[in-house]
């Protein structure tokens, strides 16, 4: 077979539903794209740990605290179902590592921004992993059977993180004045990172149009955008909680909530490694990082008396 | 720079008694025992499990549909197997349950090496198109006995927060807005 014919085959198996396995044949840009978005994906997990983990200590409650524990156990969770995903592809989980600790990997930019209050933990849960959900719904229907599988045990667990965090906004704008402001104040920071999670425009986005076109992704950026607005806004609402957007409006003739625009600029700036926490989130992996050090140099050393082979 | 590339192995989770072993993913360590701990934190915080098994990596041989079809890979002498190891020893069979679907042990073989495994199990329950398959050597397999899964995973399952119930906001969200 020619190379054309191959992915000619390739792109017919996928439009047929097929799954593509880690030995199939596939182009290499296929390959490369899923690596790209499987290892930010993985390491949006490890980093997403931090801004969370930081109110572990301080939860109102040991109930509120075992439940944020399972939380943020679940992404270190999914940043290792993720990482073996993208082996899968060819990429070591060493090579992964090394690009985020040394500054050079992408992950998602929400987790930049600090966790000033309590109530973040809430409107993280509902809006972040809310947010999340939607994207990794589609995700887990993508023509990579890893990947696909990963968001497939990803999503049931996201739901309850979802669950978790509306359950703790609803409680709190029901709640005294001064746990209704704090909410609201933790809406006010949130909205627009987690209206950016979902990307640049459609129009912007230079991978959309090939990741549609092989299964990877099967809705844009702006879509998913939308849909997410729709259905977080009138819930939003009815609790008697807003959104910082003076612009937002209803579209009688679509039925879509319409936002402002979001601040590009602010965007490009986060992604580009000037938010408000991207230093910090690195220093904290690193030293995490460094902090174990004697673990694994132990467990190192108890797996080599044991007569056990180490390395691979 | 960073020291995190251990041994990987594969993982292996079997929901309850009855249930069928389903492959779960890989992780990485510098043992079983720590394998097999790491198996357990990484796959079952929150679903049921009974018995969890880990595989060195290189213990397992995976092949899709297409390489199975397209080459002769099946007659291919395993790795592992050399001369004179030509005593037939049980090996499980993993096959995709559709496409979306984990990959499911699909019944046990009697072979000499992993291609011989699933060149029996293919002629045994045939091979479409877009499928996966794993072999792996029984013998190869570690994993907890039944009677220690109380304490391996027990633990997790009395979580009250693992329930949807625990969180009822569809309930909170219409009483909200019934409210006059």
């Amino acid at each position: 077979m020619t190379e054309q014919e191959r992915l000619l085959a390739f792109e017919a198996r996928i439009a047929r539903g097929e799954k593509i396995e880690p030995g199939d044949w596939m182009p290499d840009r296929y390959r490369q794209q899923l690596i790209r978005m499987i290892s930010q994906h993985a390491h949006s997990e490890v980093v997403g740990m931090l801004p969370e983990g930081k109110w572990i200590p301080n939860a109102p409650t040991l109930r509120r605290k075992l439940v944020l524990l399972a939380k943020v156990q679940d992404e270190a969770g999914h940043g290792q179902y993720l990482y073996h995903a993208a082996e899968t592809l060819g990429v070591s989980r060493e090579q992964m590592l090394d690009e985020l600790l040394g500054g050079r990997a992408k992950y998602s930019s929400v987790f930049n921004y600090p966790t000033l209050s309590w109530a973040d933990i809430g409107v993280i849960g509902w809006l972040v992993d809310g947010a999340a959900i939607l994207n990794q719904t589609m995700l887990a229907r993508c023509s990579y059977g890893p990947y696909s599988r990963a968001m497939i045990r990803i999503c049931a667990e996201e739901t309850f993180h979802k669950k978790q965090g509306q359950d703790m906004v609803i409680r709190m704008a029901r709640g005294t004045p001064a746990q209704k402001d704090m909410v609201q104040d933790a809406i006010d920071r949130w909205w627009w990172p987690t209206l950016m999670m979902f990307g640049p425009h459609d129009s912007d986005s230079k991978n959309t149009p090939e990741l549609v076109r092989w299964g990877v992704k099967t809705k844009g950026n702006d879509e998913l955008r939308q849909d997410f607005v729709n259905e977080l806004v009138p819930d939003l609402h009815s609790l008697g909680l807003s959104v910082p957007d003076p612009q937002l409006r209803y579209d009688t003739e679509s039925g879509n909530w319409v936002s402002g625009e979001i601040d590009w600029e602010e965007f490009w700036r986060v992604v580009k490694g000037d938010g408000p926490c991207n230093a910090e989130r690195l220093r904290t992996r690193r030293e995490a990082h460094e902090e174990g050090r004697w673990v694994r140099e132990a467990v190192e050393a108890y797996a080599k008396r044991n007569d056990q082979v180490v390395r691979r | 720079m960073t020291d995190t590339q251990w041994r990987r192995f594969e993982v292996f989770v079997q929901t309850s008694e009855e249930a069928q072993l389903e492959y779960a993913g890989s992780v990485h360590a510098a043992d079983f025992e720590i394998a097999l701990m790491n198996g357990r934190d990484v796959f079952v915080r929150r679903p049921r499990c009974r018995r969890l098994f880990v595989v060195p990596s290189e213990d397992v041989l995976f092949r899709t549909s297409e390489e199975l079809l397209s080459n002769g890979d099946r007659h291919q002498p395993d790795l592992h197997g050399g001369p004179g190891d030509e005593l037939p020893s049980p090996y499980l069979v993993f096959s995709k349950a559709g496409h979306r679907g984990p990959l499911k042990c699909a019944g046990q073989v009697e072979a000499t090496s992993g291609p011989q495994a699933l060149e029996i199990a293919i002629e045994r329950l045939g091979i479409d198109r877009s499928g996966f398959w794993a072999a792996v050597a029984e013998n190869a397999m570690i994993g907890n006995e039944f009677a220690d899964a109380e304490s391996m995973f027990t633990p997790a399952e009395a979580k009250s927060y693992r329930l949807h119930s625990d969180f009822p906001v569809n309930k909170l969200m219409r009483e909200q807005k019934e409210k006059p």
